[in-house]
């Protein structure tokens, strides 16, 4: 019982220790400072530390505001072209091909308009985080469960009780989706525009380690992005699961 | 219903235009920055005239296809491991947390380091940042395929490697196209982003040298070119999915 | 052909957990099977059938006891013994066609045409000729067991066991089902065992049945019913002798229900 419970203990640990240990190996073997091993990402985590913080902190400041601008025009956006019939068939396709586009292709057009400063890194990352959340906004809000508006209809509730108490909280797990992509979206755009236009951010850090060869540094940095961006998800996934309880009781799941 | 459906796309690709060219025309934006469609396309023909965009197309369409190819593959191969030792499966759980929040752009500098600036680095950065879709819904698939289609190959004295090859893979699927189908957008992404920063050829870096350069129409252009290619990508999976699981897609009832 | 019996149950035990949370559920189960007989076992639910069957197909072997086949030890499937699900729409292949799911159990050496050739004729003697080509999915529930039936016949095995193969669908498909399977069961000469949890459908359709206890599971009774082979769905069920058995078995499943057993 306790050799086996143990084993399932380690087991989530077990295997990226051992990649860990391999890497280790392979970099005191091949001794370059083009392949430093763990030790010395770890060491050069800690000299950077305050930088990258820092950094990170500059970058996820823009990710927030961006963000934010986009889920406060983008949620009523999507809710209005999903109720509107005539504005929804006029504009779906439209909307389906703006999915298409990848989101740092945005960069370069914003920069034309905006210039390189901060204002127009946020306009990036906002354009960025709108398209998933319009689009989930949208296709949620255009399914109407034809039973619940019966019970809607029967408990004689008006058109915009309806919408608040009824369809709006049968729209926001798929709303709350769009957010996750939002996120990952901004990130990438945030990091990308940085690399571009090098002002500051963890992306000018990452550009700057690996202009002076630091790879260890380099990689430092990356697992500081590695690491925010599990902890954002792991907030949403939280948030999400406190808030659609409802939803993933029903599910089965949780 | 598809016929239906086409129309209703032109109708409004041309509501768009038209809003665009009107919004260009009235010169609420000054139209330095917001060129008529005619401007926009002429861009696009001194381009295709001059042999940059097709070269530029094939680059950043070639990767994007080889690296998706490549990550599925993984991403399968991998899956199949998670299905045979729930250990690996734990272990490879906590890497895809970590790996998986990471932004392509990020990994490209350090990247160049390793592969050069050469097709290499753009199938490692795809390979690292679309396996997750693939691996994702392949674990869940093969683990939901119905316990009775297993036991009906081991009453059919199956080898394990022949149930995996004859029963879990095909239940499995479908659910692993929807995966690719994710992966194809992320991939086009990654190549763009890519191509953006390491800054030597490809549609990405097109469009950045152009914008540098103020080459406003072209940069439109440009933009609508990796819209298109996200369609193609999209229209190559569906291809791909039709052939191999078309009793799905009949099951579905999708339109033809 | 041998004398003795096609399969063998010897006093299968089975437990599953440990410690206190340990339940018996089969308490030393003993029948067997000769060669063209149609054996029906029944049981009340959560009696372990399915557990029994597991052990009787080599799938999951038993904790205790043996399992004989054609006189060999049955430690994992061994060839010549097939198996019909009760979930039809689980355990047909739904990226194959009726034709395909046949022919897939046919892992013999013969040729793809031969496979296809026998494969259709399965389907036809199950009322399927005019849905070869047809997905799982395009067929209705009765329909699909037909396929899986006839998928069961494919691979010309032995012993058919058949799992509550009637559970889930409606009655009158049942009744039309059964009459089917006691007909392909004279036709291709096979030997089947039934589980089922319905005693009327037990009586009806076998020549023997084996009557299970509630958990943790013995074998109440074996009562043979002497009604011939041939069966009909009304006279039969009219018939003194049925009506015997019937009440034979509703008898020994009732009188184990008291606390204390024989």
């Amino acid at each position: 019982m306790t050799p086996a419970r143990a084993a399932a203990l380690a087991a989530p640990l077990a295997l990226p220790l051992a990649l860990l240990a391999l890497w280790a190996l392979a970099a005191a073997q091949i001794a370059s400072p083009l392949f430093p091993g763990p030790g010395k990402v770890l060491m050069a985590a800690v000299q950077n530390f305050w930088i990258i913080l820092d950094q990170m902190g500059a970058t996820l400041r823009r990710v927030l505001i961006g963000f934010v601008l986009a889920a406060a025009t983008m949620v009523p956006l999507g809710i209005l072209l999903g109720r509107v019939r005539l504005l929804g068939w006029l504009f779906e396709p439209v909307i389906d091909m703006l999915a298409t586009l990848p989101p740092p292709a945005i960069v370069p057009l914003v920069m034309l308009f905006a210039g390189t400063g901060d204002a127009a890194k946020v306009t990036m990352i906002a354009f960025a985080a709108a398209i998933p959340i319009l689009i989930n906004t949208f296709e949620a809000s255009k399914v109407r469960n034809a039973m619940t508006s019966l019970v809607a209809r029967s408990l004689h509730l008006t058109r915009w009780e309806t919408m608040l108490r009824v369809d709006l909280p049968a729209a926001t797990p798929m709303i709350l989706t769009g957010v996750r992509m939002a996120v990952a979206a901004a990130l990438l755009v945030s990091v990308t525009s940085e690399i571009l236009l090098a002002t500051d951010g963890i992306g000018v850090f990452l550009q700057r380690q690996q202009e002076n060869f630091q790879i260890a540094g380099g990689l430092a940095g990356i697992l500081a992005i590695a690491l925010t961006g599990l902890a954002v998800n792991t907030a949403i996934l939280r948030i999400e699961k406190g808030v659609l309880f409802w939803h993933y009781r029903n599910d089965g799941q949780s | 219903m598809t016929a239906a459906l086409r129309l209703r796309g032109l109708v409004s690709l041309l509501f768009v235009l038209l809003v665009w060219e009107t919004v260009s025309r009235l010169g609420i934006v000054p139209s330095r920055y917001f060129p008529g469609l005619a401007e926009i396309a002429a861009g696009a023909a001194e381009m295709i005239r001059n042999g940059e965009l097709l070269a530029a197309e094939a680059m950043t369409l070639g990767r994007a296809v080889a690296g998706l190819v490549l990550a599925t593959l993984i991403g399968i191969a991998l899956a199949v491991l998670s299905d045979v030792s729930p250990f690996f499966e734990r272990g490879f759980r906590t890497l895809t947390g970590l790996l998986q929040p990471i932004p392509p752009a990020a990994i490209v500098p350090l990247a160049i380091f390793g592969f050069g600036l050469g097709l290499k680095l753009y199938i490692f950065i795809i390979v690292m940042v679309t396996i997750w879709g693939p691996y994702l819904n392949g674990v869940a698939a093969l683990r939901a395929v119905p316990v009775e289609q297993i036991l009906n190959g081991r009453m059919m004295r199956m080898t394990p490697a022949q149930i995996l090859w004859h029963i879990k893979l095909p239940a499995a699927l479908p659910e692993i196209f929807a995966g690719i189908r994710y992966a194809a957008a992320v991939s086009l992404i990654a190549v763009v982003v890519s191509e953006m920063i390491a800054g030597r050829d490809g549609i990405g870096y097109l469009l950045v040298r152009k914008s540098f350069s103020i080459r406003i129409p072209e940069t439109y252009a440009l933009m609508f070119v990796t819209m298109v290619n996200g369609v193609l990508l999209a229209m190559l999976v569906n291809l791909g999915r039709r052939l191999l699981t078309g009793w799905h897609v009949k099951q579905m009832g999708y339109p033809a | 052909m041998q004398d003795g019996p096609i399969l063998e149950a010897r006093d299968l035990r089975k437990a599953f957990g440990a410690g206190a949370g340990r339940t018996t559920i089969l308490d030393g189960i003993s029948f067997s099977v000769r060669e063209g007989d149609f054996v029906a076992v029944v049981g009340p639910s959560g009696c372990g059938k399915t557990t029994l069957l597991m052990a009787l197909a080599g799938l999951q072997p038993a904790d205790a006891g043996e399992v004989r086949f054609r006189g060999r030890q049955v430690l994992s499937p061994p060839q010549g013994l097939a198996l019909v699900f009760q979930d039809y729409s689980r355990s047909l292949f739904p990226w194959k066609t009726a034709l395909r799911n046949v022919t897939f159990a046919m892992r013999g050496p013969q040729g793809r045409a031969a496979k296809a050739a026998r494969a259709e004729e399965l389907l036809h003697a199950v009322g399927l000729g005019d849905a070869l080509h047809k997905y799982p999915w395009q067929l209705s529930g009765g329909m699909q067991q037909r396929v899986a039936i006839a998928r069961g016949l494919a691979s010309e095995s032995d012993l058919l066991l058949l799992d509550e193969p009637l559970a889930a669908v409606d009655a009158q498909t049942r009744a039309d089902m059964q009459d089917l399977i006691l007909d392909l069961a004279q036709r291709f000469r096979q030997t089947c065992l039934l589980v089922t949890h319905d005693v009327d459908e037990a009586v009806y359709m076998a020549d023997k049945v084996v009557v299970l206890s509630k958990r943790p599971t013995r074998v109440a009774t074996e009562i043979t019913v002497g009604l011939g082979k041939a069966r009909d769905q009304i006279a039969t069920r009219e018939h003194p002798d049925y009506l015997h058995a019937r009440h034979e078995v509703l008898a020994r499943i009732r009188a184990f229900r008291q606390p204390v057993a024989p």
